[in-house]
């Protein structure tokens, strides 16, 4: 072991005494801890969890069991790092018993009734596959990879921000299917959805699902569309029929959550 | 006699006669800018100019650089180092504190020496890597992640002496290039972030014995001290995690110093925190402070000093003046003179809501509320600020400046911050607003006014340094991967070339053979670059 220098004994030291608080599970951590947990989750959090981690951009936390999370060190490392190659990011500016207090207030969530959704499944899946969403989605393996693959939607975003991407898809679209149109130096117009840039190329996969590549000079016009989105709006949906497809979307949680 | 005497004369010939490799002395260190076939510091000279004097590479042939040769260092780290070249050999820092030697023509490996650091070594506010090398007579000088400065023979990579220079344990570190001048050793530390008190030292280059140490932050009963709270001076960071500038005429050390700690709660530190977030002059043989100017008072953004200020001497007023410049993280860029320190001119050089302006003695006139909250508070820059360590380049025909730019803003968080020895020290942090506001650019500012001549924008904010060369041409990167050369006058894009990994370092030239190279580090590799033949022929095939 290597020798240990009096800031490494301090260190140890605090380790130590800081030892009973660190091991107590989050579940029984004190309606104290949780109430300062929710006010920073509240700032934190809420924005992708939703409040009271409803979901949202990111994931429903009203579930007894967190994919990622069945051990409480587990918990507090996401909270505290993120989790690399999603858009879950670390949380540098919480110090060590902010964490923890979010971890708890995430594990109490765990035990909160369940979300009632006022649609019919059924009805959505039927809905699904007539609006053809498979023309440009993959569930459980079946489709075309052109948005995002919705076979675990259900658990990663909340019903409210479902509802909204079908409504009004540019409001909400994640930005690693932002829509780009380009026009070449030979006057044609490409419409596709955006898989690489830098600050001198841009790659894409255009409306016949091909892949391209343009150096930026070599184009007359390109954008990034805010206003449009390769999503088409459902705005045209009832309130029913939108109810009705957002609970099927639910019901979408991976291959061990089922499709109901 | 017998052929095995006569090859032991032989050796004993060569070994009496010449070392291996010529010493690069102190005087071949002041004349730097006579020796353009070499890159002899991290900043290139002592004015810290990042300034090629090679033009064979210029704005006409430029479109041909093609690569001469790439090595992997083979670590996951990042390599952010500035390479030294010397006598046609390279010399780089891998992740964390490896040292090599390559072959300048070929980039094939002579050497590497790797002094062990072990995995519980403390990297508390930056990454595990190295970002430079000092050269004196015929040795290298680095620091390492646990906080020891060494020296090698630059033959074969042997250890001459090594030092502790702090004690990792809490936080200390060294990623900076040292500094070599006359017989000593300057080494700045990291370790803000862990609440360490910071400090600058020279080290006999010989012995490797302290010469002197300057704390950034004074102790009780110095002058400045008063500008802390209670003991908040003993965790008040100024970390001086970047490598300095010198004037030999003047006998001044140049040291950027970091922010106060904890980063943005300053509510145990009442005061404006001297000397952090500063620019110290420093008496290079004693350690003595000839003078501070401090840009951001009781900082709270995590808005550090430590950006590279570059030495210049022009007319000023009518009369000619040794001044120092300086792009600062806070987004204004200074003008000081280097005699005194005294304030000449601020102008704001990218977006920023927190000041209204600096007033006449270099002081900023604060926007209220701009200080982190519980809930979060919406502030240009970002916590990276609007530029960083990233180099910038000075071209001293042109009188620009040529800074690595960051337009991004953040919502600052305050949080409780408890001092605990080797944990992080910070008191809040940001989060990053919506991505599509932000974007990088590379800009040209006039030297005197800070007035923006040209930008050339990237799509994300620089993490990249900047070089200048005498052909006219300008190198900087970017952090998908893209290594670019700009015209110097209008910031055109003349070459681009994708690396495949971040570009967290800045370029530096040398020449071999009467060949002009380009090189830097990116991703986990050194990339070098040289005009295909097609140029040296002369050929004009556009």
């Amino acid at each position: 072991m290597r020798k240990t220098g009096p800031g490494g004994l301090a260190l140890l030291a605090a380790l130590l005494l800081a030892a009973p608080a660190a091991t107590q599970p989050l579940a029984e951590a004190s309606a104290e801890d949780v109430a300062h947990g929710k006010r920073i989750f509240d700032i934190h959090c809420s924005r992708c969890h939703g409040l009271d981690g409803v979901g949202g951009e990111g994931p429903n936390l009203m579930r007894e069991n967190l994919r990622r999370s069945v051990e409480d060190d587990a918990l507090i490392e996401i909270v505290d790092d993120g989790i690399a190659g999603t858009d879950m990011p670390g949380h540098g500016s919480l110090n060590t018993r902010e964490i923890r207090n979010v971890a708890a207030y995430v594990r109490s969530l765990g035990v909160a009734p369940r979300e009632e959704l006022p649609g019919d499944p059924v009805a959505g899946k039927e809905l699904y596959d007539m609006t053809l969403c498979s023309t440009c989605h993959i569930t459980n393996g079946e489709g075309i990879a052109l948005g995002p693959d919705l076979s675990d939607v259900g658990l990663l975003r909340g019903s409210v921000f479902l509802k909204e991407s079908i409504q009004d898809p540019p409001k909400v679209v994640n930005p690693r299917y932002r829509t780009v149109l380009v026009e070449t130096a030979d006057s044609r117009t490409v419409m596709g959805v955006r898989t690489g840039e830098d600050t001198f190329t841009i790659q894409m996969i255009d409306e016949a699902g091909r892949h391209r590549s343009f150096r930026k000079s070599d184009l007359r016009e390109f954008q990034l569309l805010t206003d449009e989105s390769m999503m088409m709006s459902y705005a045209d949906f009832t309130d029913a029929e939108l109810n009705d497809l957002v609970a099927y979307l639910m019901t979408l949680r991976g291959p061990e959550g089922g499709s109901e | 006699m017998t052929t095995r005497r006569l090859v032991g004369i032989a050796i004993l010939i060569t070994l009496t006669a010449a070392p291996a490799l010529a010493q690069v002395s102190y005087s071949r260190l002041l004349n730097a800018d006579d020796e353009a076939d070499a890159w002899l510091m991290y900043s290139g000279n002592y004015k810290s100019e990042r300034f090629s004097r090679l033009d064979q590479i210029n704005k006409e042939n430029v479109s041909r650089l093609r690569p001469a040769w790439i090595y992997q260092t083979g670590t996951t780290g990042r390599v952010e180092v500035t390479p030294l070249v010397a006598d046609g050999v390279m010399y780089i820092a891998e992740p964390p504190s490896t040292i090599a030697a390559l072959d300048a023509t070929t980039g094939r490996r002579l050497w590497r020496y790797d002094p062990i650091i072990p995995d519980e070594t403390l990297n508390i506010g930056f990454p595990r890597t190295n970002r430079g090398i000092a050269i004196l007579g015929d040795t290298l000088y680095f620091g390492t992640l646990d906080a020891r400065l060494i020296a090698l023979d630059r033959t074969h990579g042997d250890v001459r002496w090594e030092t502790q220079i702090a004690d990792n344990a809490v936080g200390y570190a060294v990623t900076a290039a040292p500094l070599a001048v006359d017989g000593k050793v300057i080494v700045g530390i990291s370790g803000g972030e862990a609440g360490v008190r910071g400090f600058l030292d020279a080290y006999d280059a010989e012995t490797g014995e302290l010469a002197w140490r300057w704390w950034s932050v004074p102790a009780e009963g110095e002058p400045g001290n008063d500008t802390w709270g209670g003991d908040s001076w003993k965790t008040g960071g100024g970390a001086t995690w970047l490598t300095g500038s010198y004037d030999p005429d003047l006998g001044l050390l140049y040291w950027p110093i970091g922010n106060p700690a904890p980063d943005w709660n300053g509510d145990s530190r009442p005061g404006d925190n001297l000397y952090t977030d500063s620019l110290v002059a420093l008496d290079v043989n004693t350690g003595e402070m000839q003078w501070y100017f401090q840009y951001t008072p009781h900082d709270v953004h995590d808005w550090d000093a430590n950006q590279i200020p570059v030495l210049v001497d022009a007319e000023w007023e009518g009369s000619m003046r040794k001044l120092v410049i300086h792009a600062n993280r806070n987004a204004f860029y200074y003008v000081l003179d280097r005699e005194t320190g005294q304030f000449l001119r601020a102008t704001q050089y990218a977006t920023q809501t927190w000041a209204e302006r600096i007033d006449e003695n270099g002081r900023p006139v604060r926007v209220p509320n701009m200080e982190p909250s519980e809930e979060g508070t919406l502030v240009w820059p970002s916590l990276a600020g609007s530029t960083n360590w990233y180099s910038p380049a000075y071209d001293p025909g042109r009188m620009s400046l040529f800074v690595p730019t960051r337009e991004m803003s953040s919502i600052y968080f305050k949080s409780e911050a408890e001092y605990e020895p080797g944990t992080p020290f910070l008191g809040g942090g940001e989060r990053r607003p919506d991505a599509d506001e932000t974007y990088g650019a590379v800009r040209a500012l006039d030297a005197l006014t800070g007035e923006l001549k040209w930008e050339f924008k990237q799509l994300t904010p620089a993490v990249s340094g900047v070089m200048a060369t005498a052909g006219g041409v300008v190198f900087s990167g970017t952090q998908e991967g893209n290594l670019f050369a700009l015209d110097a006058d209008t910031g055109e894009a003349l070459w681009d070339f994708y690396v495949g990994g971040g570009v967290r370092a800045a370029p530096m030239s040398f020449a071999l053979n009467g060949q002009q190279f380009v090189s830097i580090a990116a991703g986990q590799s050194i990339f070098t670059f040289a005009l295909s033949p097609g140029a040296e022929a002369g050929g004009n095939d556009d």
